[in-house]
């Protein structure tokens, strides 16, 4: 672009400072909406393809609650503190058809010296635990000593390397990737360790832990296993229980993350329709109330072309930096919500790779400066092939 | 510099009806040439300067400078002669508010070059009387002050055909002498003047006068030219 033309686009940017910082805002927020739509959506899918890779179990049997969500107890916005019989892990393993099951202890702590929040504790028998193992294996390849917990990667640590729940010490061995779930913001130990937690609870006077009952049993089954059948079996033998087929798992959570996707886009959507339609009338406005400039400049040898710049230039540049503000803005909602998604929508939330990110984002730059400038283009045309002895005459 | 026009017709329509504003005109104009174009309201003056200017391509007929013909260049080189060699003051003209009257004129400066003559714009300026509004933004000028900064700028990149479409429609006795006298030296110089004015005050320094009347254009042999 020819010097002058930039000079004439800067300059014209300061004629109408509010019309023009207006439509930086819209653009912005379009721009904004657009970006975090699109990174809540990748972070939803990449949250669940996590959960389920780790959570993958064919059933799950838990105490039954009468407002139970058909969900993975984990990301209940609350845990249950109702236990299953003991002898249940037996009974399900020798149930025909179940080719391997594992109990799990879900507790909280009421305090701890790490977090200001109650933190949820999971237990797992590390002998033929097959769900939360693997993924502890990525980063933890050890055994698990008993008192030694694993940490979720929201929980602070601090140098001493130890975190005291019911104010007994247990030494942390391991702190785990991002899940984007609740599990960011949980401890992990083995039933060795789970005990020695659970005497510590007790000895505080606190009652609510039934020593050595599970939370739920996960269990994975036969190719040719019949799920009705060894729900049924389960239902049989043991009253206030609970079987969720593996198909279940994730059906509320799965919902809700497809509504609000649906909601982030309609928004994003809606947003950038005004936007478009923002800068497309201010500029044919702005265009037609200077028709007498854009004569007078291709009196002085300004090309058809030269025109064009200007008109799109000033398009550019409005929706330029609205968009560079709009995705700064838009990384940083993203970023902050994301607590927020996990607690409150509790739906698995995970930022993709940073090279899908930086896609995403490089993407969102392009979409509103090519929509700002499209909207420009008509007029610029229109502009170029301005007819300059009527603009002239025109009055203003 | 040769301005050759030949057979210039520029048709309108109008309700339907096409007309011609300028009807089968020959003009023609050498360096130093004054030429006024003297006819009343609405007889074509200000269509056929925009033909000869390289603003509006004429419906038939053919508009050469030094044997090019103007309206078979393409818009970027007809742009750039515009630019160079075509200092064009229309009827009416505007500059752009968000820039001083300096920075106005020196956007025809600038426009195919990097380096501006600032005491080149200082002087035209003081020739024009209007030396005290350099800084000043358009929206503060009066109409011939505005008139003024348009020669200005027409004149800035020392063109070697000057086209002036009343330019001294409202300008003063005196101004207006100023802007003919200007036109005057600079034909002088070598520079060909084309102006159309109702402007009596302008006879006086031209050698050559045309007539247009009804889209016609006549040379006028004697009650006004020095011919
Ligand atoms: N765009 C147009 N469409 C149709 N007719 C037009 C158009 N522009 C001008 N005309 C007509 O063409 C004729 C010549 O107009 P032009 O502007 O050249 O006159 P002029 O001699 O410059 O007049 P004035 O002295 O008032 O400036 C007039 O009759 C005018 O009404
Ligand atoms: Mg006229």
């Amino acid at each position: 672009m020819n010097h002058i033309v930039l000079k004439i686009v800067y300059a014209n940017f300061w004629r109408h400072p509010f019309r023009n910082i207006g439509l930086v805002f819209l653009t912005a927020i379009a721009s904004a909406t657009l970006l975090s739509g699109a990174l809540f959506s990748e972070s939803l899918d990449a949250g669940f393809e996590q959960l389920s890779s780790r959570m993958g179990a064919d059933l799950i049997v838990v105490p039954f609650e009468s407002d139970a969500k058909d969900q993975p107890i984990l990301l209940q916005g609350e845990l249950s503190h109702r236990t299953l019989p003991r002898e249940i892990l037996e009974f399900t393993r020798n149930i025909p058809g179940i080719k391997i099951a594992s109990s799990q202890y879900y507790f909280s702590s009421l305090g701890s010296s790490c977090c200001d929040k109650k933190v949820i504790i999971i237990g797992f028998d590390s002998k033929t635990d097959f769900t939360i193992k693997p993924w502890i294996r990525r980063n933890y390849k050890k055994d698990f000593p008993i008192g030694s917990v694993i940490v979720g990667s929201d929980i602070q640590v601090d140098e001493t390397g130890k975190i005291k729940f019911f104010d007994k010490e247990f030494v942390v061995v391991a702190s785990l990737e991002r899940m984007g779930n609740k599990l960011d913001q949980a401890v992990f130990a083995d039933a060795g360790t789970i005990e020695i937690l659970q005497k510590a609870a007790k000895e505080k006077g606190l009652n609510f832990i039934s020593e050595g009952k599970p939370s739920a049993i996960l269990a994975n089954i036969e190719k040719d296993a019949d799920f009705e059948k060894i729900s049924q079996t389960l239902y049989e033998k043991f009253d206030n229980i609970h079987v969720i087929p593996r198909k279940n798992l994730f059906d509320s959570v799965i919902a809700t993350a497809r509504l609000s996707k649906i909601v982030i886009w309609i928004i994003a959507i809606f947003f950038l329709i005004v936007s478009i339609a923002a800068v497309s009338v201010s500029f044919s406005l702005s265009a037609n109330e200077r028709k007498r400039e854009f004569a007078t400049l291709r009196v002085i040898g300004f090309t058809q072309k030269k025109l064009e710049q200007i008109v799109l230039g000033e398009s550019l540049l409005v929706s330029g930096i609205g968009t560079i503000i709009g995705t700064l803005f838009g990384i940083f909602i993203t970023l902050s919500f994301r607590i927020f998604v996990i607690d409150r929508l509790s739906v698995p939330f995970l930022l993709p790779n940073a090279v899908v990110v930086l896609l995403t984002i490089v993407a969102t730059l392009f979409v509103p400066s090519i929509i700002g400038t499209g909207a420009a283009y008509r007029i610029a045309k229109k502009i170029g092939k301005i007819d300059v002895y009527s603009a002239l005459k025109e009055e203003t | 510099m040769i301005l050759n026009g030949n057979n210039i017709t520029k048709e309108y329509t109008r309700r339907g009806e096409t007309f011609p504003a300028v009807n089968k005109a020959d003009f023609f104009a050498w360096s130093g040439d004054y030429t006024v174009i003297f006819g009343e309201s609405g007889s074509g003056k200000s269509t056929l300067l925009n033909a000869l200017a390289g603003i509006s391509a004429p419906t038939s007929g053919s508009i050469e400078i030094d044997g090019q013909p103007l309206y078979s260049l393409d818009d970027e080189s007809l742009s750039k002669l515009r630019n160079e060699r075509i200092g064009y003051i229309p009827q009416n003209t505007a500059c752009l508010p968000v820039f001083t009257v300096t920075e106005n004129i020196e956007l025809a400066a600038s426009l195919y070059k990097r380096r501006v003559d600032k005491d080149q714009v200082k002087s035209l300026l003081k020739k024009l009387g209007i030396e005290h509004l350099a800084d000043e933004y358009p929206a503060n000028l009066s109409g011939g002050e505005l008139r003024r900064v348009s020669i200005a700028r027409a004149l800035v990149n020392n063109p070697d055909l000057i086209i002036a479409d009343e330019p001294t429609s409202n300008l003063d006795e005196d101004n207006s002498r100023k802007v003919f006298s200007l036109f005057g030296r600079l034909a002088k110089a070598g520079v060909a003047i084309v102006v159309a004015t109702h402007d009596r005050t302008a006879f006086g320094y031209s050698n050559r006068v045309y007539h247009m009347k009804l889209g016609s254009l006549i040379p006028d042999i004697g009650e006004y030219g020095n011919l």
